[in-house]
């Protein structure tokens, strides 16, 4: 079991990186630099994911086997996305 | 090993499990009607509004009686070996479900994205139009995310009555996550916005509504839970709370990406 200080900290950081993420919209900078800003809010969101994922589901604990498990289903829907949203650029 | 000994073998070891359940049909025409009961709920009809509760309740009764069904599953190893050793086959279960349930959110996270890029991505604006109940139910969900871990923690140093409070207030702050859409929801059916309004409606209104459907789906195991906790379960084997946990915080992960994609970008 980790701390529960470890716990407590990620709950905060990750309570933090999302007043960011409105923070950001509420500075402007969807209106004066979209893809900076869409790329910043899009890599917090997933930095937010793998602390979760890492630590409250204790992925970094547990056998690789089953992070690649979830990250093949990730890799799945990713791909058709990214692909079906290419194939009409 | 002689033909008749393998044959003696096999006749000893076969047919011990039970393959059949007639519950999944059940849940499935529980589904079925449920379904076409919400698709005219709001004409008013009672005919609808019928189906919607008959359906909903073979669907429940369905769902008990599968979850109280004794069957006898395949022993040995089979879970528990290459790639999975050392991991319990329940959790390797759960583990398969949510992977399952990445590629469903895949689907219709993934059908929003492309309708959006065939739209033209930066003519599209969110739906809501204050991103605030969005930010809200973040903080919401965030922090029942931790209280589920708050419960874990309280089984461990055998605190019976910690373990119910921080399931309790998991529980609290689900209901409070669904009251905060509930009132977005009506805010925005009121201004004319609804699933069929356009495609962008059809796409907040279905991508969140699913999550919303796993968070409904969630705060039924936690009652479950806080029953079992009030009766001193867990103490010894906190297992269940880590698995429900897993799930729990998956559904705080796919919010993560919802809130940014249909509040703010």
């Amino acid at each position: 079991m980790v701390s529960l200080k470890l716990y407590t900290f990620i709950y905060v950081a990750l309570f933090i990186s999302a007043t960011v993420q409105v923070l950001i919209e509420f500075a402007g900078w969807l209106e004066t630099m979209y893809w900076f800003a869409f790329w910043l809010i899009i890599i917090l969101s997933f930095i937010k994911a793998l602390l979760v994922a890492g630590y409250f589901q204790h992925l970094r604990y547990e056998p690789a086997s089953l992070s690649y498990l979830i990250l093949t289903g990730l890799g799945a829907a990713l791909a058709l996305t990214l692909a079906a949203s290419y194939s009409i650029q | 090993m002689g033909v008749k000994q393998f044959m003696k073998n096999e006749q000893k070891t076969q047919h011990i499990e039970t393959h059949a359940s007639i519950w999944p049909l059940f849940i499935s025409i529980g589904v079925l009607i449920f379904l076409l009961g919400l698709s005219g709920i709001n004409t008013g009809s009672t005919l609808y509004s019928s189906l919607f509760v008959i359906g909903l309740l073979i669907f429940s009764i369905s769902m008990i009686g599968f979850g109280a069904q004794r069957f006898q599953g395949p022993e040995g190893p089979f879970g528990e070996s290459w790639p999975f050793q050392g991991v319990e086959n329940m959790k390797t279960g759960v583990w398969l479900f949510l992977a399952s349930d990445v590629v469903l959110f895949g689907a219709f996270i993934g059908s929003a994205i492309f309708i959006r890029v065939a739209y033209g991505w930066t003519s599209w604006t969110p739906v809501p139009d204050d991103v605030l109940p969005g930010l809200i139910n973040t903080y919401l969900l965030l922090t029942s995310s931790f209280t589920v871990i708050l419960a874990l923690v309280a089984t461990e140093k055998k605190n019976r009555y910690g373990a119910v409070a921080a399931l309790t207030t998991t529980f609290l702050l689900g209901v409070g996550f669904l009251m905060n859409k509930g009132i977005e929801w009506n805010h925005l059916y009121h201004q004319g916005l609804w699933l069929s309004t356009n495609v962008k409606t059809s796409t907040f209104f279905l991508t969140t509504g699913l999550h919303g459907a796993h968070v409904i789906g969630g705060l039924v195991i936690t009652l479950w839970l806080i029953y079992r906790a009030w009766n001193g379960a867990y103490l010894e084997d906190n297992r269940t709370i880590e698995y429900f946990g897993l799930y729990w915080h998956f559904v705080d992960i796919v919010w993560l990406f919802l809130f940014p994609l249909f509040y703010i970008l």
